[in-house]
């Protein structure tokens, strides 16, 4: 478990399983969104019937819809390869329609294909459980938060990477993170988190659930 | 017409690939493919090879139109800095990489890799952030 103490910015925590409360504060605001009583639940099973979603094409959700205002995009797809770049493709797509600000928009499609890129690779093998793409605004920060099941063997070096790259400034962790690669050529990269500190400008922090889901989010700086 | 004129380009899908000049190569569109690494190691180490025998010493690599790379292709950008390392003295020439400033990932995470071998390795922008050539 990652301590407060070697990494004050990574957030592991356990809670129970998020539900509704998780489902309701990622979904989507803009184009094809979900009523509060059709959020749907993270499950491992296949995606839900597409029944019931309704055209939202307004990024401003009205009050009485009981939806968070701050919320941009909801996306919820099986942990394929080919969901990276649908994931990429449509995130990229809702942060140019919301934020006037190209280079924000390019930060965040690092983030988005990183973080989705990492979810499927190390989700459970075999496994056909979904995992969720939610980008909201969080006072004058963009937060990027990917659910997923990962193999549960993936978690300590999850950890520990995330440990490893939160214990020094971002540049310097990407640096390190290179450097590693290159000493280790056979071995897999992992730059993916480091990127995503230093040119996405975004802190990490994961949260774990029981049930196995683990949700990485990324607060990018305004 | 020198090795690198010669080589014959696969189809990378959104990947470009152009040979110019006789030393120079430019990149365009974007690598986001599954493994990039067993899909482009082969032809960049087939360039690497015929970079070698340039006789200028010096590979230009514009990648200003290289939009997005996702981290698993600045895996393959280090290994192709990596061989140049790799190899003797007569051997080794120069990676200019050739960027647009505007693009973040030319901008904020190629410079950490031209620091990991700097004097074998080089940034020049051709276009400022403010779209005025370099």
């Amino acid at each position: 478990m990652v301590t407060a103490a070697r990494a004050p910015w990574t957030g592991v925590r356990r809670r129970g399983y998020p539900d509704r409360t998780l489902a309701s504060r990622i979904h989507a605001s803009a184009g094809v969104g979900y009523t509060p009583n059709q959020i749907p639940r993270m499950t491992s099973g296949r995606p839900s019937s597409t029944a019931g979603r309704e055209s939202n094409p307004s990024l401003a959700l009205p009050a009485e819809s009981g939806l968070e205002p701050g919320l941009l995009l909801f996306l919820r797809l099986p942990a394929g390869w080919m969901q990276v770049e649908a994931a990429r493709v449509i995130g990229t797509f809702y942060c140019q329609a919301a934020l006037d600000d190209p280079d924000l928009v390019q930060r965040l499609t690092v983030i988005i294909h990183e973080c989705v890129e990492n979810a499927v690779k190390y989700a459970t093998p075999g496994s056909t459980s979904d995992l969720v793409l939610g980008i909201r605004r969080e006072r004058e920060r963009i937060v990027v938060s990917v659910c997923s099941y990962p193999d549960p063997s993936h978690l300590p070096s999850l950890r520990a990477e995330l440990a490893r790259i939160g214990s020094v400034d971002p540049r310097r962790a990407f640096a390190e993170a290179i450097a590693r690669a290159a000493a280790e050529p056979h071995a897999a990269a992992r730059l993916g988190l480091a990127r995503v500190r230093h040119e996405g400008q975004a802190e990490l922090s994961l949260e774990e659930h029981d049930g196995g889901m683990i949700c990485l989010t990324a607060r990018g700086s305004p | 017409m020198n090795k690198l004129e010669s080589l014959s380009i696969p189809d990378f899908g959104t990947l470009k690939v152009a040979v110019t000049g006789g030393s120079a190569v430019h990149l365009s569109g974007s690598i986001a493919m599954k493994d990039p690494r067993t899909s482009l190691t082969p032809f960049f180490r087939t360039l690497h090879e015929a970079a070698c025998d340039l006789p200028a010493h010096q590979l230009d690599v514009d990648v200003s139109a290289l939009r997005f790379v996702s981290s698993s292709a600045i895996r393959v950008f280090l290994d192709w800095v990596t061989w140049v390392q790799q190899e003797p003295n007569d051997r080794r020439y120069k990676l200019c990489f050739r960027t647009d400033s505007r693009v973040s990932w030319q901008r904020v995470s190629l410079p950490v890799l031209v620091e990991f071998a700097d004097n074998l390795v080089s940034v020049e922008p051709v276009a400022e952030p403010d779209g005025r050539p370099g």
